[in-house]
């Protein structure tokens, strides 16, 4: 680790001590009728330099002495990547851009590699793949990942991105970071859990996950970058890769789009405005979405408005000062719909209001560098409702202390009402500056910045009417405050320094980042990120990259709440109401997880590339550790029941009672504790290949491979009561070992995508094909390594008696060791039609499982189906050139 | 335009070829989808010279519930013509010297225009006058429950299930120490996922024995539940007028309640006894549920002996109980539970159970989820050579009750209600709506 940090030192010094050899490239970009264009972004990329176009199309760059690409990109357009030699000042270049169609050549409609001089596998959807497979939201979009099934879009619950995972899990997925216009999306603070002692997880709340992958509408999407290896020293508090959504900016016509399948349809306008010389240009989108459970069914229901606005101006030209203030507005509902038939029915509503503000910029100090900054901030308004009508009689208990408690009956049918009502607000500020160098080929991109987010949550918290003793010994959940937890931080600064040096024989860039995260007051964390490519003749690069990453725990899981364990100590149930009595005890388990650690997450990856005029081909094997995954592990918990007798029982009114002195019963229950007890290790290989396009017919291939292999251990033990007690015999509980679990996912798409740029017509057709779908559990045993009897006392098995008869009510079930299903290897097929026509109006028709192929297989004596019903969709989108907008 | 009428013709066409098919399926009625039963029996073992005409022959479709009966001739049967292809259980009965004489043969299939051949062996059922139990039988088990719909009326659900014991002798019988079970099996209806193998079919089990995973008992010292000839010994989940508790509830929560659902619901505060294991299952260590599980200070509690769930309570199958009465030589311990292993729905599942001897079997009564379950039976012959089943809705959550007929032959001799009980659930029960705690001896 000395030698690396003293490597690192050197190279930072021998770059400050050289002087600058940089020269200025300046330019104008036209469109293809020869009007100059605002904003178009003008990219180094290997060394993030970067700038934008004036109000004329004028631009200028400072770049370092020999071969540089740069690209020329906006929206909508085809980008131009141009390869210069620069041993001078270059002026007067220009580009011209031409508005991306169908009537051109190589449109790009999947997911692609995106050539990673980077060192680190990063996947990037562009707007014409978003058009293509008609995402309505970023959960759609993901889909383009190899890896990822195509299927009909779910509204009906929360959707979360599982980056490089072969199981679906919360520590994998809390661990992604979102980040939209530079912004990291923070769901830290989300505390809507109905009782976070049993298990954080609801269906309707992405509460200890990761965002809310529905929240975000394609609608305002221009690109989505999906970092699934190691990311930049510049993102923290993350565990699992980082998804990058780039929103439109820049002067566009107005595009109205509808997209609709067989449950659901989304409506969206999008414009650009040019506000002038001065004003910059304004972007909006609005969208709405509703969508129904099913084509048959339409009980729950699911809507959303979003509004987006971003303004985007430069402050001083001198500075090449570029501001944008950008604003997104989301409006979720999760409803129910009510038959009038229906008397007394259950309720659900979770509703969502969230407001994300944020302020990114940067200034060129030319000489002395590139200040960036962004200065952020979400609001999320949340509000959920649960309703329902319990059946009894139950002994009703709201008891908030622990203690024996005389109480009353339910009626044989009542009223429960849980609300709770969060409000999570963070902030979040960056600044970084960057600072390129160069001597002879060599080239140095230094990247410094500070970071800090809060987040807190000022909702006024649960709150529930109506609360019974839980019938089956669960642990309740009562009333508790969100504005009384602290607030977490983060306080973080990290550095990366990016050496490159590119000529035709062998071209070399690293990357080598430090973070340092200092989260919540108390964990001082370091994370270094390197990664580096070799690429010998334009044609083969080999990367590797490795990480270290790590995640704070979420405020539900570090401030949970009490836990409320109720048990009847006796029921008195007379026919006579009025003689009625029950006594009911309360424990209280004030939980206290301030022990909980971040996650951390350690990446190893490297990959080959290969691109030559007949084969681009890239392929990467990862190796992936999370550690110290939060989880809840089962302790025991003893309770002591005092029994009761009734002294008298007078007629009309509820009997006198006593304690019987010396009388108690210990009663065992479990209870949940959070604990860092999850490791997952992944390994999986990527395989992009995408051989060269026939132009004689416009057909291309895109071929891509996945296989994950996810290892998951879970630390802690498992508590197993008696499977039988008989009579009067005590019951114990057995303590096991958990066994390990692999998973292992191999799958693959080839899509064929036929274009005829006369007729403006693309049609991709994907087979998706999946090789291995299975659980495998490992290790582990069905005896226990110790029991706790019926008073509680641990006792120790030694190994040699484990497996024996007196242990044989504690032995589990066999099945818990097996694999409980294996798929075959099957196929199934998509495909999409996307028609345009001159004015730039697309129409476009999909189907998902369009040969409705429905292959079985028997697992067990049992016959199951795979793949869902056939799903179509249709998309229309209309723009709508306005003169006034010509310029 | 033109696509979009080319469009229409083949939706028209696909349309004609539906309507096409449908009128072949009317086809179904013609004679050659028709086929014959021929049904013989074979006298019981232990009467080898019995006279084998005249005994009724009763068989039923188990696709569409259509029953018929027919006598059988001079030698022993019985040919049903013009049958619908399919599934069909044929079930024998009769009487010889006083004794009823039983047999079925169930799931025989009926193909069209061809005969099938079922052939019925018959036993007598053996009576043991002298036992101390002669004559206690079960009068009338409710198992399905009430499917909950929001409506206080059906907010009883499970909690009301019951079962009744009859003295249909004529000595007085001590219910002390005798015990109720309900016998286990891993599915009650034919669906697709259930097991291969039925634990009747299962050549791993021992079948002199019964496998219950409920076992509850009636206390006493030996002399204090005296069952009088012609009374009733109800036990209830929980001893409570529900009726009057949801006319309450609708009160608080000021709704209506469909009166057609009010009428199915019962009052259980009439109970001999309920059950309550509550305090039984936390005194063991495990947790109970007071969800369905009350006490009712008033009325005196059951003993629990056998629970195989911790969270569970006296719950009989609600798609199917199987009730038996038995009388155990020696108190059950964990030497007689037995974990059973099975496959169902590709995974293996584990069940422990109760072992119980047949021969102290003092009555039982098998009910299944449908006409279609035979092979979920779980009493033996000997005990019960036939099963219920509930015909609406696949039996569960309907409100119906399965009762024992009145013989009225024997209750007019007798001049009180005497029960058929010719050890064949087939023929002895009868589903009914509402259930009659305390009722139904409409001698």
């Amino acid at each position: 680790m000395n030698r690396l940090f003293a490597s690192v030192l050197i190279l930072f010094l021998t770059a400050l001590s050289v002087a600058a050899q940089e020269f200025t490239v300046s330019g104008t970009v036209y469109d293809d009728r020869d009007r100059p264009m605002e904003f178009v972004s003008v990219v180094q990329k290997d060394l993030f330099i970067s700038t934008y176009t004036d109000h004329d199309g004028n631009f200028s760059i400072r770049l370092p002495k020999g071969r540089s690409t740069i690209g020329i990109s906006f929206m909508g357009f085809r980008t131009i990547e141009c390869c210069l030699d620069i041993d001078s000042d270059m002026d007067s270049l220009i580009f011209t851009l031409q508005p991306e169609a169908l009537n051109m050549d190589e449109v790009v409609v999947t997911a692609t590699a995106v050539n990673s001089n980077k060192g680190t596998s990063v996947y990037r959807v562009d707007d014409q793949a978003i058009k293509q497979i008609q995402a309505m939201n970023l959960n759609d979009i993901l889909s383009l990942l190899p890896g990822n099934k195509m299927g009909a879009s779910d509204f009906m619950s929360v959707q979360q991105a599982n980056l490089r995972s072969a199981v679906v899990s919360d520590a994998n997925n809390f661990g992604t970071s979102v980040i939209v216009n530079g912004m990291a999306l923070s769901n830290d603070a989300n505390m809507q859990a109905s009782n976070p002692t049993i298990g954080i997880g609801d269906s309707r709340s992405s509460v200890g996950g990761g965002i809310d992958l529905r929240s975000i509408s394609a609608s305002g999407i221009q690109s989505v970058e999906v970092i699934t290896g190691v990311a930049s020293a510049k993102y923290g508090n993350l565990a699992s890769g980082t998804i990058i959504v780039k929103n439109k900016t820049g002067f566009s016509p107005l595009s109205i789009s509808a997209n609709m399948n067989s449950t659901s349809y989304q409506v969206a306008l999008s414009k650009g405005f040019d506000l002038g010389k001065k004003g910059g240009v304004l972007n909006t989108d609005v969208s709405y979405t509703y969508a129904d459970e099913s084509p048959v069914q339409r009980k729950n229901f699911y809507q959303n408005a979003s509004v987006g606005l971003r303004w985007m101006t430069t402050v001083n030209k001198k500075l090449n000062w570029t501001n944008t203030v950008a604003m997104q507005a989301y409006l979720g509902f999760n409803g129910q719909r009510f038959e009038p038939e229906e008397k007394m029915p259950s309720e659900t509503e979770v509703n969502n209001q969230n407001i994300n503000l944020s302020i990114t910029g940067d200034m060129d100090f030319k000489r002395f560098g590139k200040l960036s900054y962004t200065l952020g901030g979400s609001i999320d308004n949340q509000y959920s409702y649960y309703m329902d009508y319990g059946t009894g009689p139950l002994p009703l208990i709201e008891a908030l202390e622990t203690g024996t408690y005389i109480t009353g009956y339910s009626s044989i049918f009542f009223k429960q009402e849980q609300i709770m009502k969060g409000l999570p607000v963070n902030l979040n500020a960056n600044i970084d500056w960057n600072k390129t160098m160069s001597r002879k080929s060599w080239s140095f991109n230094f990247l410094t910045g500070l970071q800090y987010t809060w987040d807190k949550n000022f909702g006024s918290g649960r709150s529930i009417v109506g609360n019974a003793v839980s019938s089956v010994g669960g642990i309740g959940a009562r009333n508790a405050t969100f504005y009384e937890i602290p607030a977490s931080n983060t306080f973080s600064a990290y550095h990366e320094t990016t050496v490159r040096n590119d000529s035709e024989k062998v071209g070399t860039n690293m990357r080598l980042g430090l973070r340092y995260d200092f989260m919540n007051g108390r964990y001082h964390l370091l994370a270094p990120r390197l990664s580096g490519t070799l690429k010998f003749f334009d044609q083969l690069s080999v990367r590797a990259a490795w990480g270290l990453a790590y995640k704070a725990p979420a405020m539900v899981q570090l401030y949970p709440g009490p836990a409320y364990f109720d048990y009847t100590n006796m029921s008195y149930y007379a026919t006579d109401p009025a003689e009625r009595l029950a006594i009911v005890s309360t424990y209280v388990y004030e939980a206290r997880n301030e022990h909980l650690r971040p996650s951390h997450t350690n990446t190893v990856e490297a990959g080959i590339d290969w691109e030559s005029r007949w084969l681009t081909l890239r392929l990467t094997a990862y190796h992936k550790v999370l550690k110290n995954g939060i989880t809840l592990s089962p302790e025991l918990l003893m309770l002591y029941k005092q029994n009761y007798e009734v002294v008298d029982a007078p007629e009309g009114e509820p009997p006198k009672v006593s304690p019987i002195e010396g009388d108690t019963d210990i009663l065992l229950r479990e209870k949940l504790v959070m604990s860092n007890d999850i490791e997952e290790t992944t390994d999986g290989i990527e395989l992009t290949l995408v051989p060269a396009r026939i132009e004689s017919t416009h057909t291309e291939f895109n071929i891509q491979g996945s296989y994950v292999r996810t290892r998951q251990q879970n630390h802690g033990y498992k508590l197993e009561l008696s499977r039988y007690v008989v009579g009067d015999a005590k019951a114990r509980y057995g303590v096991y070992e958990n066994s390990q679990y692999i998973t292992r996912i191999g799958s693959g798409r080839i899509t064929a995508i036929q274009q005829i740029p006369k007729l403006r017509l693309i049609f991709t057709l994907s087979a998706e094909l999946n090789f291995v779908d299975y659980v495998e559990p490992v290790g582990g045993s069905l005896w226990p390594i110790a029991y706790y009897d019926g008073d509680g006392t641990y006792h120790d098995i030694p190994v040699e008696e484990r497996e024996t008869e007196q242990y044989a009510d504690l032995k589990r079930e066999a099945s818990v060791l097996e694999i409980t299903d294996k798929k075959p290897v099957y196929a199934n097929f998509h495909m999409q039609i996307r028609k345009e026509t001159r004015n730039g109006h697309s129409f476009s028709l999909y189907a998902n499982n369009f040969l409705w192929y429905n292959p079985t297989y028997v697992f067990k004596d049992s016959r199951r189906t795979l793949n869902g019903d056939i799903n179509f969709g249709f998309s229309m989108t209309f723009t709508i050139t306005s003169k006034t907008n010509n310029k | 335009m033109t696509r979009f009428n080319s469009l229409t013709g083949i939706l028209f066409c696909m349309t004609a070829a539906g309507f096409m098919s449908v009128s072949c399926m009317d086809n179904m009625d013609d004679e050659s989808y028709l086929g014959s039963l021929s049904v013989t029996v074979e006298a019981p073992e232990a009467y080898p010279d019995m006279e084998l005409s005249g005994l009724t022959v009763s068989i039923l479709s188990t696709a569409d519930g259509v029953q018929s009966t027919q006598t059988t001739d001079d030698k022993g049967t019985a040919l049903f013509e013009e049958l619908t292809a399919g599934t069909y259980n044929v079930s024998v009965s009769g009487t010889y010297e006083g004794t009823s004489i039983n047999g079925v043969d169930n799931g025989v299939l009926v193909e069209s225009q061809l005969t099938a051949y079922s052939t019925v062996s018959l036993t007598a059922t053996t009576v043991d006058l002298d036992s101390p139990y002669y004559g206690l039988i079960i009068k009338e088990v409710f198992y399905s429950g009430h499917s909950y719909n929001y409506d206080p009326a059906t907010a009883t659900m499970l909690k009301d299930q019951f079962f009744e014991l009859y003295n249909n002798g004529d000595k007085a019988i001590y219910l002390d120490g005798v015990h109720i079970a309900d016998a286990w099996t891993p599915a009650t209806a034919d669906f697709e996922s259930a097991p291969a193998v039925s634990m009747r079919e299962d050549p791993n089990l021992d079948h002199n024995h019964v496998y219950a995973s409920l076992v509850i008992r009636i206390p006493g010292d030996g002399d204090d539940y005296l069952l009088e000839p012609g009374e009733s010994f109800l036990v209830a989940t929980n001893a409570i007028n529900f009726k009057e508790e949801v006319r309450r509830a609708a009160e608080e929560y000021e709704t209506t309640v469909d009166q057609t659902q009010l009428s199915h619901i019962i009052d259980l505060s009439v109970a001999n006894m309920e059950t309550y294991a509550v305090q039984w299952l936390q005194d063991q260590g495990r947790t109970g549920n007071d969800y369905f599980d009350l006490d009712n200070p008033d009325v005196p509690n059951m003993d629990n002996v056998y629970i195989a769930d911790p969270y569970d309570y006296f719950l009989l199958d609600m798609s199917g109980g199987s009730l038996i009465v038995f009388k155990p030589e020696e108190e059950l311990t964990d030497e007689d539970v037995m974990i059973y292993t099975y496959t169902r729905d590709g995974n293996v599942n584990e069940q422990a159970l109760m072992k119980i001897p047949v021969d102290c079997i003092i009555d039982g009564a098998d009910f299944v989820n449908n006409m279609e379950s035979a092979r979920w039976k779980r009493l033996p012959d000997v005990v019960d050579i036939g099963f219920g089943y509930i015909p609406n809705d696949d039996g569960s959550m309907t409100n119906f009750s399965q009762r024992r007929k009145v013989d009225a032959e024997a209750s007019a001799k007798a001049g009180r209600t005497i029960f058929q009980d010719t050890n064949n659930t087939t023929n002895d029960f009868e589903p009914i709506d509402p259930p009659t705690p305390k009722g139904g001896f409409n001698y």
